[in-house]
Parts: C-alpha cells; structure tokens; sequence
C-alpha cells in the first residue's frame, strides 16, 4: 500500500495563524514585550504539532477484514486493524475513511469514518463496523483516506493509501412457503405407508452409500469404510423429495434499452431472490440432487449433489446477473431434458408469462407443463414466496426502507 | 462522557484563569471571584445535572444588553481605560456562554474569548504574579485546545449521518388491479448504512486514557521552552523603546513640579512601589551598597504665598532650544576610575493628566551624567537641573522607564562633616564653570534661590533670634549657619514629623504663611514643612538655598542588590549654595573651569525612631521582590540593547552584529530603513515586494531541501538493500563451499579465497565461467562495499543463478569422486 501523506491547514488552524500573526504584528509595532512572549505560546504549539501530526502519520498501515460474500440487507461486520510499525511514538485519533464503491468502481457516496482512539509503538488496534447494502451486486469497501489531526486541531495529515476489499452482495433472502414444500416433496413410490417423516432431524437409518461433498463426517459408518476401504455415510432418510429442476429466466423487453423500467426492475430483483431463496434450501435441507439453471445476460447450469459450495458459488452469479433482452432459455430447457431425470419437476421462474416465453422461445415447448411462476405478477409470487417477517420489516418494507436492530442499537449508542 | 465532562471543566478554568488574569491586572479582585462562582454553578447545574440551559434567544438577548452596556461604559471612559471595557464585556460574554449547551461551537467561542482576555490582560498587566500565572494559563490551553479538537472531530463524525446513510429512492411502482401494497418494494430500494460499532463518547474517553495527559503536559513543556528561546532570540528593532505601553492607568503619587503646602488633610502613606535602583562599580562591575541613598527628582526654587493661609514651591518655567536639553556626557570618563558609580534605574512613571504634555520627571543621583546605554529620550533642564523623559516625539504612553546614568556622587567622604549616619554619598556637589553659557544658567539659579516674601519677616526675626543666641557661630559662614539651623529643626523636640495636619488644624492659624506658622506656632508637620522652612530661614540670612524633591532611602535587596523605594519614600530636603572658600578639597578637578561653589545638602527631617531587624521572611520578600525586579528587567522592558548584552553574554554578539550590520546595509539599500519606524517600512511597496519574494524564496528553498533529503534517504534506503543484497550473496557463495569442505580461514582475505577456490576449481575440471565465478563474486562485493556503488536487480539475480549452477556443478564432482 503506497502511501504519500501531506499536511494541510485546517480551517481551525486558519483562525489560530491569523490572531497568531496579529498579536506577532502588534507585539513588533507596539513594541511590547508581553505580546512577544504571547506570540511565542501561539507559535510554539503550531510548530510541535506540525512535527507531531508529521510524526505520527509515518509507519501506519491499514487492514481490513470483511466477509467476501454478504446477504443484501443484512448487516455485516467489517474490522479495520490499524497498526504503527514505529520504534517509539504511539498515535492518537486517527480516522480512518471508507467508502463504499459501486461495481464500476464509481464511489456511491457512503462514507464512514473510523476512529482509531490510540495505537502505540510497535502494536496495533483494531476498529470494527458494521455496514448494510440493501442491494445485491458486487462492490469493493476502499479506504478514502486516512489522517489525524491530533493533537491540536490546527494541522491535518493525511495520506490516500489504495486499499480496497471486494465484497459481493447476495440477493435477498424470503420464505419459501408450505405450497412450494408441496411442489418439491415427492410423491410416495411404492410405499403403502403413509408415515410421512418430515422434519429436521436425520431420521431413521435407512441405507448406506458413498460419501459425497457435503454430507456430514457424524453420518461416516467407520467399519463399513474400514472393510471397503472407502468413506461409506449411512443414509437416514428415503429419498423423499421430488427431483426438481428449477430455471432462472431473466428477460426484458427490448422496448427499454438501456433504462430499466421499474416494474421490470422489480421482477428481476423478486426472481433472482426467489430463486437465490430456492437454491438455498435445496442445499441446506432437501433434496439429494440440485438442478439449477439461469438464463440472463449470461447463461450457466448446475447439477450436483447439493452442498454449501455448490450454494455459495451459485449465489456469487446470481449477485452478478442482470436480465437481457436475449437471454437463452432454450438451452436452460434443453439443458434440463437432457438430465434424463425421471419425474423431474421443473419450476422456471421468470420476468414474463409463460405465453411471451414460450411465444419467443417455440422450442421450449417441454415448459409448458411446468411450474411457471411470473415474478410480474406478485401475488401469485406470494403463494409460494414470502418476505422475511420481521417487525422492522413489516413496519418499513411498504416505504422501501429496511433497518435491523444492529442499526437500532449502534445509533442509540452513538 | 467522562472526557467530555473533563472538558467542559478544563474550558471552566481556562475562563477562570484568564479571567485571574484578566482581574490581576486591573487590580479588581471580584472579576476573577465571580467568574469563580460562575463556572463552578455552571459546571455543576448546566453541565453535570442539566438543570440550566439558556435558550439561545435569552442568551443572544442577554449579550446584546450587555453589549449595549459596555458601549455606554467605552464612550464614557478615559481613554486609557477603555481598554478595561472591552475586556469586561468578553468576561461578561463568557459568563452567558457558560450556561448555555456546550456544543462545539460554544466551546471554540469560549476558548477564543479567553485568549482574548489573556491578550488584554498582556497590554495592561507588569507583575510577576501575572507571567506565572500566563505559563500556567499556557499549559493549560494546550491541554484544553487539544481535548477539544478531539471532541469536535468526533461529534463531527457522530452528527454527519448523511455520509453514514444513503437512502436509494423507491421509484413509483404501479400498482396491480388489487390495489395492494407490493411487499417487495424493498427490493429496488433501501438504505444503505454504515455505522461504527463503538459509540463516539467511549471513542473519545479511548483517546483520552491512553497516556494522553501525559503526552499532552510534556508537550506544553516544551513549548515553553521554546516559547523561552523565541522570546529571547526574536529581532527587536526601532529605538530603544520597547517599555511596557501605559495603559494600566494607575493612579500614582509620585514627584511633580511644585509642592504646595496649607492644605488642612491627611497624606496617605503609600507603600507603593515607585523605584528600583542598582548601584554598580563602573570600575569592576559589582554592586555597590550605596547607603541610603538621595535620588534628586526636582529641584524647587520659587517660593509664592497666597496669603489665605496657602504657599506653593515651584520649579522655573524657562524656554529652551531643545538641543540644550541634552544631558552631558562624563568629560573624563574613564571605565577604571574607582569613584565612578553607575546607577540603573526603573521608574514608576507619572503623568500630570492636567497637562496634556506632560514630560514625566526622572530621578538620579546627582551628579550625573549620561552613558552610551542611556536613553534619548533622558533629557535634563540645564536651569533646573530636572532629570526628564523627553515624551514629545512618542505618542504612546509607557508605564515604567528604565535607564543608566553614572555618579561621581561617591567620589570621597571628605569636606563636609557628615549630618546624617552612614551615608557615603558626598553631601557637597562642587559648581564648575567652563563656558559663558553655564555662567550664565549659574547666575540665573542664583537669583532664582535668593530672596524670599515680605511675608515672611516674622520668619526672619525669629531666625536672627536663634542666630543671635548662638554666640559662638560666625553668622557669615554658609555651612556653619545652615548647618546649625538644620540641626536646631531637626533635633529639637518641639518640632514633630507627623504626617497629617488634621490633628493640627485647631492650631493653624490661616492668616498666616504657613511656613511661619509651622516654624512659629504649632511646630507639626511633614519633610516639605521642614524643608520649605530650612530652606526660607536661610533665604531670610541672605544665602541661596532650593528645595529639593525626590526619594530617600528604601529598602535594600539583599538577594538582588538593588534599592526598591515606595512611593512613601519620597522626601524633601534642601540644598544651600556655600561660596568657594568654604568648600574645601574637592574630589575631582576639571582642568580650565572656575570653581564657582558648591551645593551643600541639609535634611532637618527628624530621623524615625523605629530600629529594624531582619528575619527570615524579609528574605523572602526580598526574594520575590527580585524575582518581580528581574521580571521587569529581562521581559517586560527587554530592548534590542539588552538582547545585544545577551548575545555578548553568550559569545555571539559579534556575529549577530555583523550579520545585523551587513543585513542592515542590505536592507538599506533596497530602501529600508527599521530606524525610521516599523510601520512605515511595512507599507513601503520595496518592503512588501520584498517580503513577499523572501517568503517565496524560502518556501522554494524549504521544498528543494526536503526533496534533496527524501532523496538522499531514499538512496541510502536503496545502496543499504543492495549491500545488504551483495553480502547476502558472497554469504551465499561461503555457505555453498562450505558444504563442500571448502572454508576461508581468518587469516584470509576475501580475495585470496577467491584465487585459492578458483584454482581448486580448475583443476578440478570445472568450467571456466565457474572457475571465475568466486573472483568475480568478491570483486563485485568490494567494489559495492568500499567502493560506493550498487548491485542492479539483473546482475543480481545473474549471480544467484550462476551460484546455482555451481551448487548443482560440485554436487555432481563430489558424486562422482
């Protein structure tokens, strides 16, 4: 990290210099000793504090610590560790400022500045806050600058180190209501008992099969794998969930060009949280196999066991994906036929009807029987997913506005 | 919160002290009380319980009334106390601000107002109490300046949401046919936040915990060092001025050109400081205890009587041409002579407000005469022999002069039989003539000191009574008569000193000279009764005798060897002029000048009866008494011939002298000229242009340092890794030979290593690119070494790889053996 600093007046110090010299002046034309001697108190001051403020600038770096990806509208923890590689001087006050900036690197226009109360010779301080990005995307924090004043006030120093952190900021998170459970959990082949075992606990033993990514080291059956040789995991539940194959559709009209209309702006940002909702839930809690596509201005595919990694990677495109006026939802569909999954379910969430999709994509015909759900039409998005309820949400959600109580706390600190 | 309270109880006594400050100055006790008051009810009930805060509109209300106050009380004011006003109204200000909110505007304005005061208070202020207390007031704005800058860089922080916050605006969403609110609006927009997890007051109290005051107190010291060797080392130029201005106002006894006597009241004893006096051998330089000392201030030679029971002494009016105010010059000076005294006076100016100008008498002993330290401005009245400063070219008043004149008062103890215990001041001042001018001023003064008012023949009858009495006195003989006389006021114990005439005033008789009525009826009075007295019994015998005014006496520091005498002990006495025959030896002769007489001095003052004794508070005393002395002298009245002496003190006056000099001649050149006044020459376009291109000149040449410096580091920084990169080398060379069994001896120098394993290589079979490689390792490491140079990046790693061919090449010699 280069770092050049340099010294400015304050306005402050602008004052303090003026009766400064005024009383230096007044002292030489009046000819009267006390004011000398008054001139030299205002005078002594400024000169230490321009070598302090010089001084303990030298030898300071920054750190930061933050979370590579966070969800859009949770807060997040970013630490600051500042640290003084001098012999002996410790620094005072000094601030630290970030700033949030946008994916194109244009500064968005947070700022927030971090006080270091003291560091001392040869250790360092670490300062934490808390940030919140209402909206998905990818952004970088970077340190604007960083300076101390201290102890006077008259002088700054300050010096612009390049320090950014990349941070990419996940789509929403929601509830995925009891229908779309229905629409997932399979239907019960060739079983005459109707014992539903649902939950959240792993359940009864029920088979054994090979490890795979994912699955956790508890369920490893060691005399099994000690006899194959391999990691063998006891299974503990039947396959109960339906194969699933969700499509991400992302498509705008040509109409806009280049400026979003908010309507679709809105379907955009409800499908990529719904499905980001989605994705998430098939690797935390159902399914034994993830069958993911999107389709926006770029197009990717995923079928694999789920598994955090799988999640995490999966949620890094969608924090990325826009919508595009030619996205290529036949592959998606051509994608999805050719798993070959018998009783596959697929659900398409996408930023138009059915109609218009299938209008402008006439191969797609295997869609017509899906499960097609119009981000457009909110209220039928509300069947099978909802907004996170909290009671800040609640209260702030119709003014676009979210708080936490993070915030709530932090503020009336503050 | 703790911090922030420790400020608000800092910006308190900070108000309190320069309010202190402020009140020492004016000599008004009850500013600095109440402020004392005020601050403590401040600190306790707006900012520890907050129960008082004053709204803005009342506070703003409150100060315009004062305001309005003060104004009335400027305009109504004398000139030299207008300055008082403008200072009470920040005190004033002060006292509303404190029981408002503090914000961190409040606070600023608090502390700007307290520096003003402190400003104020310089202009108006001579004790010492007042400098310790300004380096306490010093230390303490330092601390405060620098817990507030803290304080408001955070509460800036804390107050600035809108750079926390950034609010992404909600467009308008059309609704669907429902008419229900979309739940997911929260999408498109939001808040985007950030906030610190610390609460700024535990920032601040953070801050503040770790070592801070301790910093901060040490710093304050040293900028009182500093503020030590800035105040010392600062260029004084212009004239010798440099005095403290007049402005405190004082009302001060003190000498003035006539003495009225009659008057039916008290005069107050006024134990007042008027002077300080250091005796010095000008032969040796070491003080000189000269005991009990007459500091001739005025000499009075006219002498009027109302006849209402009211007489006046005054000194004559004469017109001069102004060059012949000079004062003389010591014509045989000469540093070695033994007699020669030099006395350093400060004096309590007075002004007489009656006169607009007013030209304040000085005091000396006399004879004197000027040296090259002495001031211009020191002026004497060859008629009246009056010690004066010359104030008519300056137009600000000054408080106190200081100023050098030599004596040869202390030539010998012979002629005159001493009159007074334990004085060695010769009592007889010999008249020497050389010129027509001087003849003429001595006829003059004769004239002006004979003869006396018809009024007073009941005066004289009673003297030719008391002569007649004395059998044995040869009534033409000046000395024997005055001295008889003043023995006869001064030991008879019918006339008592006593300082009022209240006690007397049944007695007084109005009709008569007051005078006479002292002499003949109630016999009560002060020195001016019984000089005035002395002085017109001898006038009646026919000789010439003056009234002299000045200061007698004083007490002595023994600490700082000097002489400080109160307003209490100015005195009157009387001198008779005794004819050339009765003088006797004199101590000094003055080649081709007639001896015309000589001025004898009586004082028929009783002596006090009171014996003192010292003890050990009189030492301190004294010693803060010195300490004030030296505080007047080395920093209220420091001037550019003082810091010269200094210089000298400490070895460097020539070269400041010839810097001065030759800086002078510069600056002289290009057309200014400091002597001519410092203002003038600042508004000199040369003056300005010059400055200007000098501040300019010196922030160029600063940079270029620096950039020369940054520079140098840098390449020091750059040759000490590329040393340390060629030792790591050669090192690396050792370290593969070694592994090989091949190892330099200590005997050994680098280089014949090098030729020893570069043999062994060649007959070994190694290449010769290998063969060569120890020697040019080594060559290369002297010549980076000793011979100044430095190891570029490539040959650098070149060098590494080559040792790694040679590494792999002994590994395969060895294997193969």
């Amino acid at each position: 990290m280069h770092k050049k600093t340099r010294i400015r007046i304050t306005a402050q110090g602008v004052y303090y210099v003026l009766v400064m010299f005024f009383i230096l002046g007044g002292a030489i034309i009046r000819e009267v000793n006390m004011l000398v001697l008054l001139s030299g108190m205002l005078c002594g001051p400024l000169l230490l504090h321009w070598r302090m403020v010089k001084a303990s600038m030298c030898g300071l770096t920054v750190q930061r610590s933050a979370p590579a990806v966070v969800t859009a509208g949770k807060p997040f923890q970013v630490d600051m560790k500042l640290t003084n590689s001098r012999q002996r001087l410790g620094s005072w006050a000094v601030k630290a400022t970030d700033e949030l900036l946008l994916h194109d690197g244009s500064t968005s226009g947070l700022e927030l500045d971090v006080v270091f109360d003291y560091v001392g010779a040869q250790s360092d301080s670490t300062s934490s806050c808390y940030w919140q990005i209402p909206k998905r995307g990818k952004y970088s924090i970077g340190l604007r600058r960083i300076e101390t004043s201290f102890p006077l006030g008259i002088l700054r120093c300050f010096g612009s180190p390049m320090s950014q952190t990349e941070i990419v900021v996940m789509p929403h998170q929601g509830h995925l209501t009891p229908q779309w459970t229905n629409v997932i959990e399979s239907d019960h082949h060739g079983l005459n008992d109707a014992n539903r075992r649902r939950g959240y606990s792993e359940g009864d033993y029920y088979a054994l099969r090979d490890w795979r990514s994912g699955d956790s080291t508890r369920w490893i059956h060691w005399r099994t794998t000690a006899r194959v040789g391999d990691l063998m995991v006891r299974q503990f539940e039947q396959q109960r969930d339906r194969a699933v194959g969700v499509i991400l559709d992302l498509h705008t009209s040509e109409q806009s060009g280049n400026r979003i209309d908010s309507n679709d702006e809105l379907a955009e940002e409800l499908a990529v949280s719904m499905a980001s909702t989605i994705v998430r839930d098939l690797c935390q809690w159902h399914g034994s196999q993830l069958n993911f596509s999107y389709a926006g201005e770029t197009q990717n595919s995923w079928t694999s066991v789920p598994s955090r990694a799988v999640d995490q990677e999966i949620q890094r495109k969608l924090a990325m994906l826009r919508s595009s006026a030619s996205n290529d939802l036949s592959t998606c569909a051509q994608w999805l036929g050719g798993l070959n999954q018998p009783g596959l379910r697929i659900v398409v969430i996408s930023t138009r009807s059915i109609t218009d999709a299938l209008a402008a994509n006439p191969d797609c015909s295997d869609l017509s029987n899906a499960l097609w759900i119009d981000c457009t039409d909110h209220q039928r998005v509300l069947r099978y997913f909802r907004p996170k309820t909290s009671r800040s949400n609640n209260k702030h959600a119709e003014s676009g506005v979210l708080t936490t109580p993070v915030f709530e706390h932090a503020e009336s600190m503050a | 919160m703790r911090t922030e309270r420790t400020l608000q109880l800092f910006i308190v006594l900070t108000a309190v002290l320069s309010t202190s400050l402020l009140g020492i100055s004016e000599q008004n006790p009850m500013l600095p009380v109440l402020m004392v008051m005020i601050g403590t009810l401040s600190f306790v009930l707006t900012d520890s319980l907050k129960w008082i805060k004053l709204p803005k509109i009342i506070a703003n209300l409150g100060m315009l009334i004062i305001a309005t106050y003060t104004v009335m009380e400027f305009i109504a004011q004398p000139s030299q106390r207008q300055l008082y006003s403008i200072a009470r109204l920040l005190v004033y200000v002060q006292m509303i601000m404190l029981f408002q909110e503090k914000t961190y505007r409040i606070f600023g304005q608090l502390c700007v107002f307290s520096l003003l005061q402190v400003v104020v208070a310089s202009l108006l202020s001579v004790s010492l109490e007042f400098g310790f207390l300004l380096f306490c007031y010093a230390i303490l704005a330092v601390v405060t300046m620098a817990l507030f800058s803290n304080y408001k860089m955070l509460r800036r922080i804390q107050m600035s949401k809108s750079r926390r916050t950034m609010v992404v605006p909600v467009e308008d969403v059309v609704a669907d046919d429902t008419e229900s609110k979309n739940p997911w609006l929260f999408l498109l927009g939001g808040e985007y936040k950030t906030i610190a997890k610390r609460s700024y007051a535990s920032q601040l109290d953070g801050i503040v915990s770790n070592g801070f005051f301790k910093h901060m107190f040490g710093s304050a010291a040293v900028v009182l060092l500093f503020v030590v060797v800035f105040f010392y080392a600062i260029p004084r130029s212009g004239s010798s001025a440099w005095q403290h201005p007049g402005m405190t106002g004082k009302q001060r006894t003190g000498l003035t050109r006539e003495m009225r006597l009659g008057g039916i009241g008290n005069i107050l004893r006024d134990d007042s400081l008027a002077l300080r006096v250091v005796f010095i051998k000008e032969s040796t330089g070491e003080p000189f205890e000269a005991v009990d000392p007459y500091l001739v201030g005025t000499y009075l030679t006219k002498y009027d009587t109302s006849g209402d029971g009211h007489a006046n002494w005054s000194a004559p009016s004469v017109s001069l041409h102004p060059g012949t105010y000079e004062v003389e010059y010591y014509k045989q000076y000469d540093e070695h002579l033994d007699y020669l005294v030099r006395q350093e006076i400060t004096l309590e100016l007075t002004y007489n407000n009656a006169q607009r100008s007013s030209q304040p008498l000085l005091v000396g002993v006399e004879p004197s005469f000027r040296i090259t330290d002495t001031p211009e401005k020191v002026r004497r009245n060859p008629y009246t022999g009056q010690l004066f400063l010359d104030t008519r070219s300056r137009t600000a008043r000054v408080d106190q002069m200081r100023y050098e004149l030599i004596t040869t008062a202390y030539a010998n103890r012979s002629g005159v039989e001493e009159t007074r215990t334990l004085t060695n001041q010769n009592q007889i001042q010999p008249i020497f003539i050389k010129s027509g001018r001087q003849r003429r001023q001595y006829y003059a003064v004769y004239r002006e000191c004979s003869g006396y008012p018809e009024s007073l023949s009941q005066l004289k009858d009673f003297t030719d009574v008391l002569l007649e009495e004395e059998v044995n006195l040869d009534r033409s003989n000046v000395t024997a008569v005055s001295s008889f006389l003043s023995n006869f006021l001064r030991s008879n114990t019918d006339y008592q000193y006593s300082l009022s005439q209240f006690d007397v005033a049944s007695q007084r008789n109005q009709d008569m000279d007051p005078v006479v009525d002292f002499v003949l009826n109630h016999k009560t009075g002060h020195c001016e009764y019984f000089a005035s007295a002395l002085a017109l019994m001898l006038r009646t015998q026919g000789f010439q005798s003056r009234v002299v005014m000045g200061f007698f006496g004083g007490e002595y520091n023994r600490v700082g060897k000097h002489y400080r005498m109160a307003n209490s002990n100015a005195h009157a006495w009387v001198e008779v002029l005794i004819p050339p025959a009765e003088v006797g030896e004199v101590a000094i002769e003055y080649a081709d000048a007639d001896l015309m007489g000589a001025w004898l001095r009586l004082d028929p003052t009783p002596l006090s009866e009171e014996t003192l004794t010292r003890s050990m508070v009189d030492d301190v005393v004294d010693s803060f008494e010195y300490l004030q002395y030296l505080w007047d002298n080395y920093v209220l009245r420091i001037d550019p011939s003082d810091q010269g002496k200094m210089l000298g003190a400490m070895g460097l006056e020539k070269i400041g002298q010839e810097n001065a000099e030759l800086s002078v001649r510069f600056l002289q050149m290009v057309g200014v000229d400091f002597s001519k006044g410092f203002l003038r020459n600042l508004l000199n376009p040369t003056v300005l242009v010059s400055i200007i291109i000098g501040f300019v000149l010196i922030l160029i040449f600063a940079k270029t340092v620096g950039r020369l410096v940054k520079r140098s580091k840098r390449h020091r920084r750059k040759k000490r890794r590329s040393l340390q990169s060629t030792v790591a080398v050669y090192l690396k060379l050792e370290q593969i030979l070694a592994r090989h069994k091949i190892v330099r001896q200590h005997h050994q120098t680098q280089r014949e290593f090098a030729m020893i394993v570069g043999s062994r290589f060649s007959t070994s079979g190694l290449n010769e690119n290998l063969c060569t490689l120890p020697k040019r390792i080594v060559e290369l490491f002297y010549r980076l070494r000793f011979g100044d140079n430095e190891l570029d990046v490539e040959l650098e790693s070149h060098l590494l790889g080559e040792l790694a061919i040679l590494r792999t090449a002994l590994a395969e010699n060895s294997k193969s053996r």
